[in-house]
């Protein structure tokens, strides 16, 4: 199971939405992070093959996509960023409609809508009109849609933006145990979602894929570098326009910012970064959370 | 086309579900159908007599021999004129006296109160009685002209090579036509109202846009488009799949406006037959083929 990236670009009039991205997929969970505007939705929409790329290739099984595009897209299963259902039927009726579009057998479309609906814990709205369901449960059904006909690759653009903390703890472990024989890509800026369960970081900026590598060599560029501070409110003022601060905190009515020393000029407990920091690194400069 | 319905039925059942179920679609589709009522409505008010005085011409039609029906019309006709001219001394009335009598005419003057079929009305029940009477000596009249075309061409060929072609192609598309003419019409006015309204292709044409836009449009609006392309069946079946939907929905409502009209037109002017040959209707009459009216 293999998806390449190769030397992919995307040009819009004089603007390049993407260029030249290489990677190359096998299975595990895979997270494309990056600001608005970085390419995440460009470099989606060709791999679910809804926009024709500029120049590159794609690459299914050594195959480009082109010559195989029915085999390609019968493994895909694509979740939208903004749910896409029709507000008038019930999730049954619309988990049947995506079967019978994906040419399921009806037997199997049954045993398997009751499969994945139970995985996200929606068998209970199954009768429900979906204009009635909430945000949440909205992403819930798009991610059930996804997983219908059991897929090898799936692309989720932010899965987890419109949830609750308990269904996001359990969208995660769902696409923890699913990984084992797929291919994730899920897009999102909330790091924090992505952090601990995935297996590689993708990062785009300005359509170039700046960085691309495992949790740990990640946060091994900032080695040594983010510190947590102790100071006041008062001296945070001035201090947060030389740092990048990643968060701050009260601990024994004392203020504790987490900062980014890149040069080592401050004074501070060295703590291990996380993908935000590295996050804030890559994007932030000298931003602050307040 | 038949064969690709049934292979992909269960997408059609769907797709007929999405229209079905959306509110929009069913609102616009209950307002047209108000509207064309409403104007149906206001289009029998407008007319110069009332269906009520046409269903109660056509029941007395009804219980008089077919031979005498013309008759009647034309005696009603001529009551209807004459006692409009009863306190008008100077008129001329000589044609009264000499037709029906001055016993008919003393009899009129004594039904002062009495309400007579309008001129309209009568001319609107004459003319289909004339057709049903008239069909045969139509059909005749297509033969003659034939004959006399054809007898014509001979001798004039390079004047008007077409007039003999015309009459030909009349006659072989008359020749084989058989139907019988029924009895009776009764109340044929309201499909005739019916079938040559304007306003219910107007309704046709708005409710064609609104589907578009809601069932096609919104769908494109709301990526659900290009999410399905995603599927096996998201590309070109979809896309067909579609057309015979909106096929199959303005099908729906031609037939809901249609048979809910002929309902409304038929409570006003008498139920009609629909079973009887379209040519019983006057404006149909040259059709060329053995159609029923429904």
């Amino acid at each position: 199971m293999k998806l390449e990236v190769r030397n992919c670009g995307k040009q819009y009039g004089e603007q390049w939405a993407l260029q030249d991205v290489n990677f190359t997929l096998t299975h595990g969970i895979y997270a494309l992070l990056g600001p608005n505007g970085s390419g995440k939705s460009t470099l989606m929409n060709i791999l679910c093959t809804l926009l024709e790329k500029t120049t590159g290739t794609l690459l299914w099984e050594d195959k480009e996509i082109s010559t195989c595009e029915n085999a390609y897209l019968q493994q895909l299963g694509y979740m939208p960023q903004t749910p896409c259902m029709y507000e008038d039927f019930t999730l049954f009726n619309f988990l049947s409609y995506m079967g019978v579009m994906r040419g399921m057998p009806k037997s199997f479309l049954h045993q398997r809508i009751e499969e994945v609906t139970k995985k996200v814990e929606l068998t209970d709205a199954l009768d429900k009109k979906i204009r009635a369901y909430s945000g949440g449960m909205k992403q819930r059904a798009m991610l059930c849609a996804a997983l219908l006909h059991d897929p090898k690759i799936l692309i989720l653009d932010e899965p987890t933006a419109e949830l609750d903390p308990l269904k996001r703890i359990l969208v995660q472990k769902l696409l923890m145990e699913v990984s084992k024989d797929k291919m994730i890509l899920i897009a999102t800026h909330v790091v924090s979602d992505v952090e601990f369960i995935a297996d590689q970081f993708l990062i785009l900026k300005k359509g170039v894929l700046i960085e691309q590598g495992s949790r740990l060599a990640l946060v091994k560029l900032l080695d040594g570098k983010v510190k947590e501070v102790k100071t006041t409110m008062e001296e945070y003022q001035s201090f947060k326009q030389q740092y990048a601060i990643s968060s701050i905190r009260y601990e024994h009515e004392q203020l504790i910012a987490r900062v980014l020393d890149l040069d080592d000029t401050l004074e501070g407990e060295v703590v291990t970064a996380n993908i935000n920091d590295v996050y804030l690194h890559l994007f932030g400069e000298k931003y602050a959370v307040l | 086309m038949f064969i690709f319905i049934y292979l992909v039925k269960n997408m059609l059942y769907f797709e007929l579900k999405k229209i079905f179920t959306n509110r929009r679609i069913l609102i616009c589709m209950v307002v047209l159908l108000i509207g064309v009522h409403l104007f149906s409505g206001y289009q029998s008010l407008q007319q110069e007599w009332t269906a009520s005085e046409y269903k109660q011409l056509h029941e007395r039609l009804d219980q008089l021999p077919t031979q005498d029906r013309m008759a009647f019309l034309k005696e009603s006709f001529d009551k209807s004129e004459y006692h409009l001219r009863v306190n008008d001394t100077q008129a001329d009335v000589s044609y009264y006296t000499d037709t029906y009598g001055l016993a008919w005419m003393e009899a009129i003057q004594k039904q002062k109160n009495e309400v007579f079929f309008s001129r309209q009305v009568l001319k609107q029940v004459e003319k289909e009685e004339q057709n049903r009477i008239g069909y045969d000596r139509f059909r005749k009249g297509i033969k003659k002209q034939y004959a006399l075309n054809h007898k014509v061409s001979i001798f004039q060929k390079k004047e008007d090579p077409f007039v003999g072609q015309r009459a030909v192609k009349t006659m072989d598309a008359y020749e084989t036509l058989n139907i019988t003419m029924p009895a009776s019409i009764k109340g044929s006015y309201g499909i005739e109202q019916l079938l040559s309204q304007s306003y219910l292709d107007i309704a046709l044409l708005l409710f064609l846009v609104f589907l578009f836009y809601e069932y096609v449009v919104r769908e494109e609006e709301h990526q659900q488009l290009s999410y399905m392309q995603l599927t096996k069946h998201g590309r070109l079946a979809y896309y067909m799949i579609k057309i015979v939907a909106l096929w199959f929905t303005c099908s729906f409502f031609i037939f809901l406006t249609s048979f809910t009209l002929w309902i409304q037109e038929s409570l006003l002017y008498g139920f009609v037959d629909l079973s009887a040959c379209i040519q019983s209707i006057p404006f149909c009459m040259r059709i060329t083929k053995a159609y029923s009216i429904l």
